[in-house]
Formats: structure tokens, C-alpha cells, sequence
């Protein structure tokens, strides 16, 4: 039994004008991991997120956070959002104050912490992001990346064990995406879990250790990237695309140039190193 | 739609404390309503010259600004040279050239006193108000909203010129009835995008641990002492000199 | 109609002031009640006074081929009812002298008592009349946005004279006098608003019926009443 920071059970919601969401969904997550959740629009990637960070109460099936049944008593909300941090896909929706340090701080003064303490925790984000220069700029003046950065910055300054982002790179030009992933790795390198959800087969490919696709309100399979993505009906059936990397390393095992299988080939600079290599032999 | 607002973050003297700036400008604000023409008259300068030369805010932006209530002003100072009654003849509509003195002493009051809001407009951010406002025991209910309110202006705007970009370029304003139309949608949109935002911020904020009320951060810095002190020799040496320049054009 | 900065003498602003504050003190219990009810309710209170101030950036033709903006008082008052509008068209007076120099701090008492005390009011007056007495939504909409914006530019014009009287006329040539002058701007103006409210009201009842029911826990909030 691997160690799960968040695991849900046959999760049910349905939202107030009639439509089913979620349709006894399960999730596991492994704490330290990094999974990436896929799905065609409309699958009930962004539902399951709200529940699970608190904000939408499954009508049915069970949520444990750390173990223990969640409580949405209001201390105990409190604590599940500390730990549970959620990045919205729309920087609008959580970017609410007018400059970004006051921004950054509204997590840590909800959580009770004092103006001094929490001045700190925004300080400290804007440094390990690397955008200390930031610090007193309008929010309106930020560009949509700029802005995510901040959203992200902002559930940081938290201090979570599991950061959940919904579609981290959507809208966001690839210099400002790659920017976004760097920031994932510094966190995850500390020791967050990361559970992203994302329409990017390659990135996910890519960065992802694990990976749950989602099909109509459930989940249609969960586990390693490799083995999820080696479905290729199982991805035709959930109307996703199959990364290019695999793709491309598959033909070139069929050509014998890759010789110890396709899924070893997880990333770009891997792929042009093997191909360097066979050329040279 | 341009809000002044963004030259505030430029200027030279954004990081002052608010305190500092509002008891300046507000000061000279209550004495170019008290004092005479010529006291009007000096702090126009004075304020001018803090705004141009302190505060460092460009010329042509403090001139802009400042044109912005001028024709009202300049309007209203002028039509009371203008005189209506209504006699046993009738409406009597003449000149009033007595009021001459009465109007520019308007005027020059007007331009005073709007140069000093000018002055707090294009160098204190507006959310740089608020812990002062919480300070002065404005409810808490009000100051949240306006947390919102200033936060929510700028996503409106910009989306109110995208709507309106998109309507001109399918000729949306071509008549009068079209600009009646597009105005109207957009009108409506804009109400549907603002529901939506609301909805969106709950969310975002219930994420963050949102409670009963919006916390905001104090200002770092505390109003100098040394600055308030010069704030109230200021407004001493304008009020004397704008009664002794007044003296002295009676006598 | 925006009085500026520094127009009306000390004795006078502060009396506006002073006959604010009663109805912003009455706002701001009805607003504490709401909030109370649902926290969140700050948000779409702070969406409310955003949507107005950003309205009066709408462009309405005028009578000599310019612009003129709405003040957004009239549709304010009727989706979110008259005494949540009082504090919000503050609030939003507020931030217009600040940010767009409209207006002024020493006049933001006779400005709120014309624009967001008079004008919602009277706008939300005539509504519930006409609905009251079987009136389509069209008309009733039309006539509270333009005897809003009306009985605004009259209390303006009223409250300039007051301060200014006419030498000779008194208050009622004053009156006479600011009621002609700003006549050119203000009555296009009401009725033009009153137009675009309608056409609002109108977009918003056949496609967002349901996104309106969030202004329902708004007292006197949201289109049927």
C-alpha cells in the first residue's frame, strides 16, 4: 500500500442545474508523485479538483486526505486547503488583490498568520520563483503568464504538501509555459506532490511519473505514465491523442535503432541523443 | 477608458506613506475653499509645483489630468456672470458683470482644489487607501467591497474594449441604432462576465482559506514625522502668504 | 451629472455630507446583513459597483453627433435594488473622482446624494409603480432610467443654486439658469440611458435569466419583482 496523500472512492457529484459530473470516480495519489490527469473537455477534470480541494461536496463516495475521511467543518476546510493547495485554470479567479504582494499574502493571513509572518512567506515564494521583481507591480498590469506565476506563488506561500493545477500551461506562450514547468520541477524538488490536469499529451508524457485518464465522470485507468500511454485504444477511446515521443520512438524500434523499447524515451533531449548515437554506429 | 491610476506607480513618491500625501493635498484642498482668490491662487502653485517637481509626474499627464474638470469649471464659474429672474415682465435673462469678483473667485477655487485631488490621484495607488480607511473605522463591509470594486475595474475594462473592438470591426457603431444595439449587448455581456468573475473570485478566494473578511496588509512604512511637520509649515506659509498677496491687491 | 472638486463652498459640501449619510449609514446596515447571511456576497456586491463604474464607459450617441456615457444608476437600482446602491454608487463616485478625476471629495456628499441617493431611488420607485400597475418590463424600464437620470440633473442643478443663487433671480433664476445651461447634455442624455437600460434589461431577460439569480439574495435585487 503505497502512501497516499489524497485518495478518492467512487466520487458522485452532480451540479445544482441537473448535470452529472463525476460518476463514482477514483483517484489515488501518491505523495511525492507527479500525475497528470487527462481527459476530453467535459471528462470532469476541474469537478474532481473542486472536490478535491473542498470546494464542491461529492453527494456521494469517500475523500480521505492523509489517510483521514475529510471534514468540512470550517477549521477543518482550513487545514485541508492549507495542505491542498488548488491553481485555478483562470488567473482572474485567484489573483484578487490589486498588487501581487498583497496577493501573495492572502493565503498565509487566512490561515491566522500575522502581517509580519506573512509578508515573510510572500517574500520567500517571490525568491524561490524568481520573481522578486514582481513584487509591487500592479496585478492588472501582469500578462496572462505573469499572472499564473502569481496564482501559483499565491497557493505556495501556503506552504501545501499537494499543489493541484488545473490546465498549468493553457494560454500561455511557450516561454512563459516553460517558465511554469521550472517552477513545478523547484517545488516538486521540494518535496510537493504535483497533480496537474492538462489537454498537452506531450508535456504530460514528458513530465509526468503517473498519469489517470478520465472518461465520462470517471476514471478509466490510473498508473505509471509509460503503461497508461501504451494504450493507444484506451487513448483513441478517451478521444485523446497519443504523445509524438512515443510515437516517434515506437517507429524507431520498429526501424531497430531503439532497442530497449519505446519507453525509455521520455524526452526530447533523450530522443536526440539515441539518434546521434545509432548514427554514429 | 484611462485610469490615472497607473501613473501612480510610477511616480516618484509612490512608496510614501498615504497619511503623508493626504494630509498634504487634503489640507490645501480645505484652505483653497477657505481661503480667498489669491490664497487659491498659491496653493494652485504649490501643489503644482509638488506634483511637477516632488512628485515627479510629467508635465503633460498632470495637464491632461487637470483639463479633465475644467470645462465643468469653466462652465459653471462662467454662468454666473450670466443673471435670470422672474419679474412681473417676465423671464429676464442679462449679464451679470458684477459677479465678475464671485466668478473668478470660483474658478480659482475650482482649480485649486482639483489640483489637489489630481495631485492624490496620479501619486497614491487607490488601494493604498484602504488600510487607511480600516484605520479610520470605515466598516470593514465597505472596505472589502472596495477591494473588489478596484481589483474587478480593470478585467471590466479590458474586456469591455475587447467586446467593443470586436463590435467595431462588424461595423457595430456605424449608426445610431447600431451603437444603441452594441451598447446594449455589451451592456448585458458585461453584467453576465461580472456574475461570472464573482463566481470565479469565490472559488479562487474559498481556495485560499477565505473567511469572514478580506485580510489586507498594512503599509511597510510609517508616516515620517519630519514630513508631517513640513506638511503643516506648508499649509502655515500658503495660508499667510495667500492673505497677505490678498491684502495687498484690496488695499 | 458630476459636481468637481472644490465647486460647492465648505457649508455647503459638508451639508450634503451630512444628508448622505443617513441613507450611506442605512446601505451599510443592509450590506452588513447581507454579507453576514453569505460572506461571499462581498464579491458579487464588489462585481455590482465594478459593472456601474464601467458602464459610464459605454457610448451613447448624442445630439450633436458626440458621446455621451451612461451613469448606470437606473439599472444599478433595479438589479441590485435602491439602498445596496446607495453605498455601492459611492463607493463608485469614489473611485471616478480618484482614478478618472470626476468629480471631487469635497462634492462626493452632494454627488452621492444626486447620483446614488436621488437617482436609484427615484428609478426604483417608478419601476415598482409601473410594474405595480401592469406595465411591461420595456416600458417601466425605460421611464425609471430616465426619470433617474432626470430627477439626478435636477437635484444637481438644485444644489448648484442653492450654492450660487442669482443676484437678482434668487434661487428660483439660479435654478432656471444651471437647470438651461446643462438641459443641452442631460436630457438626451436621460433618455438615451433610458434606451440603452431597456435594451439591457432586454438582452439580459432572454439569455441570462438564470445567471441572474445569483443577484437574488440581493434584497429588492434582480429583474422580477
Amino acid at each position: 500500500m503505497g502512501d497516499y496523500i489524497i485518495e478518492a472512492k467512487g466520487i458522485c457529484y452532480r451540479y445544482p442545474c441537473g448535470k452529472d459530473a463525476l460518476m463514482g470516480l477514483d483517484l489515488r495519489v501518491e505523495r511525492g508523485s507527479k500525475l497528470a490527469v487527462l481527459g476530453a473537455n467535459g471528462s470532469g477534470k476541474t469537478t474532481l479538483f473542486l472536490c478535491l480541494n473542498g470546494i464542491l461536496r461529492p453527494q456521494s463516495g469517500a475523500l480521505c486526505v492523509q489517510g483521514r475521511p475529510v471534514s468540512y467543518a470550517r477549521r477543518d476546510l482550513l487545514e485541508w486547503r492549507r495542505r491542498v493547495g488548488m491553481v485555478f485554470q483562470e488567473p482572474d479567479d485567484q489573483v484578487v488583490a490589486g498588487t501581487v504582494m498583497q496577493d501573495i499574502a492572502f493565503g498565509p493571513l487566512n490561515l491566522g498568520l500575522s502581517h509580519e509572518e506573512a509578508r515573510m512567506r510572500a517574500t520567500d515564494v517571490l525568491h524561490s520563483l524568481q520573481i522578486e521583481h514582481f513584487r509591487d507591480r500592479p496585478t492588472h498590469e501582469l500578462s496572462h503568464g505573469e499572472r499564473k506565476l502569481v496564482a501559483i506563488a499565491g497557493v505556495l506561500a501556503m506552504r501545501p504538501e499537494l499543489v493541484i493545477l488545473d490546465e498549468p500551461t493553457a494560454g500561455v506562450d511557450p516561454a512563459g509555459a516553460e517558465q511554469v514547468l521550472e517552477v513545478l520541477e523547484t517545488i516538486h524538488r521540494q518535496g510537493t506532490t504535483l497533480v496537474i490536469s492538462t489537454h498537452d499529451m506531450d508535456m504530460a508524457y514528458e513530465w509526468a511519473d503517473g498519469a489517470a485518464i478520465l472518461v465520462g465522470g470517471q476514471t478509466w485507468c490510473q498508473g505509471p505514465v509509460t503503461d497508461v500511454f501504451a494504450d493507444r485504444a484506451a487513448l483513441r477511446g478517451a478521444r485523446l491523442q497519443s504523445p509524438w515521443l512515443l510515437e516517434v520512438a515506437r517507429g524507431l524500434q520498429a526501424k531497430g535503432i531503439v532497442t530497449d523499447g519505446a519507453q525509455t524515451i521520455r524526452s526530447r533531449g533523450r530522443l536526440l541523443e539515441m539518434l546521434a548515437g545509432a548514427r554514429e554506429a | 477608458m484611462h485610469l490615472i491610476d497607473c501613473y501612480a506607480y510610477t511616480n516618484r513618491w509612490q512608496t510614501r506613506h498615504p497619511a503623508e500625501k493626504a494630509a498634504f493635498a487634503g489640507g490645501l484642498l480645505a484652505l483653497s475653499l477657505i481661503l480667498p482668490l489669491a490664497g487659491s491662487l498659491v496653493v494652485l502653485a504649490v501643489v503644482s509645483a509638488v506634483t511637477l517637481g516632488g512628485a515627479r509626474v510629467p508635465p503633460r499627464v498632470y495637464l491632461r489630468t487637470l483639463a479633465i474638470p475644467l470645462v465643468f469649471i469653466a462652465v459653471g464659474s462662467l454662468s454666473l456672470l450670466l443673471s435670470v429672474s422672474f419679474g412681473a415682465q417676465g423671464v429676464h435673462v442679462g449679464l451679470a458683470t458684477d459677479q465678475m469678483a464671485r466668478a473668478t473667485r470660483l474658478l480659482g477655487r475650482a482649480v485649486a482644489a482639483a489640483s489637489c485631488l489630481c495631485f492624490l490621484g496620479l501619486t497614491t495607488p487607490a488601494l493604498d487607501w484602504l488600510p487607511l480607511l480600516r484605520r479610520l473605522r470605515v466598516p470593514s463591509v465597505i472596505v472589502d467591497i472596495m477591494f473588489v470594486v478596484y481589483r474587478l475595474l480593470f478585467v471590466f475594462i479590458e474586456r469591455l474594449a475587447a467586446m467593443h473592438t470586436a463590435h467595431e470591426a462588424r461595423l457595430g457603431y456605424a449608426s445610431v441604432r447600431s451603437t444603441f444595439r452594441s451598447s446594449g449587448l455589451i451592456g448585458a455581456n458585461l453584467l453576465v462576465f461580472a456574475l461570472k468573475r464573482a463566481r470565479g473570485m469565490e472559488m479562487g478566494m474559498a481556495a485560499r482559506g477565505f473567511g469572514p473578511e478580506i485580510p489586507v496588509l498594512p503599509l511597510e512604512c510609517k508616516p515620517s514625522r519630519a514630513v508631517m511637520a513640513a506638511v503643516v509649515l506648508v499649509w502655515l506659509v500658503v495660508a499667510v502668504i495667500g492673505l497677505a498677496v490678498q491684502r495687498w491687491f484690496d488695499g | 451629472m458630476h459636481i468637481m472638486e472644490g465647486f460647492l463652498p465648505v457649508a455647503h459640501a459638508a451639508g450634503w455630507w451630512a444628508a448622505s449619510l443617513p441613507f450611506l449609514v442605512a446601505g451599510t446596515k443592509s450590506l452588513k446583513r447581507i454579507v453576514m447571511e453569505k460572506p461571499s456576497a462581498r464579491l458579487l456586491l464588489g462585481a455590482a459597483g465594478a459593472f456601474v463604474f464601467v458602464l459610464s464607459a459605454l457610448k451613447l450617441p448624442s445630439v450633436t453627433g458626440s458621446c455621451s456615457h451612461p451613469t448606470g444608476t437606473g439599472l444599478g437600482a433595479i438589479l441590485f435594488g435602491p439602498s445596496v446602491m446607495s453605498v455601492l454608487g459611492c463607493i463608485v463616485l469614489l473611485f471616478q473622482a480618484l482614478l478618472l478625476a470626476h468629480g471631487g471629495l469635497t462634492t462626493l456628499g452632494a454627488n452621492t446624494f444626486s447620483m446614488a441617493v436621488v437617482g436609484p431611488w427615484v428609478a426604483y420607485g417608478v419601476y415598482r409603480a409601473m410594474r405595480g400597475a401592469g406595465a411591461s418590463l420595456g416600458k417601466a424600464v425605460f421611464l425609471a432610467a430616465a426619470a433617474g437620470d432626470l430627477l439626478t440633473y435636477v437635484t444637481t442643478a438644485g444644489q448648484l443654486a442653492w450654492a450660487f443663487p442669482d443676484p437678482q433671480g434668487g434661487f428660483v433664476g439660479a435654478l432656471a439658469k444651471f437647470l438651461s445651461i446643462f438641459a443641452l447634455t442631460q436630457l438626451p442624455l436621460a433618455l438615451a440611458e433610458g434606451f440603452l437600460t431597456v435594451l439591457i434589461m432586454n438582452a439580459l431577460k432572454a439569455h441570462s435569466a438564470d445567471e441572474l439569480r445569483a443577484l437574488d439574495i440581493l434584497p429588492a435585487g434582480g429583474i422580477e419583482q
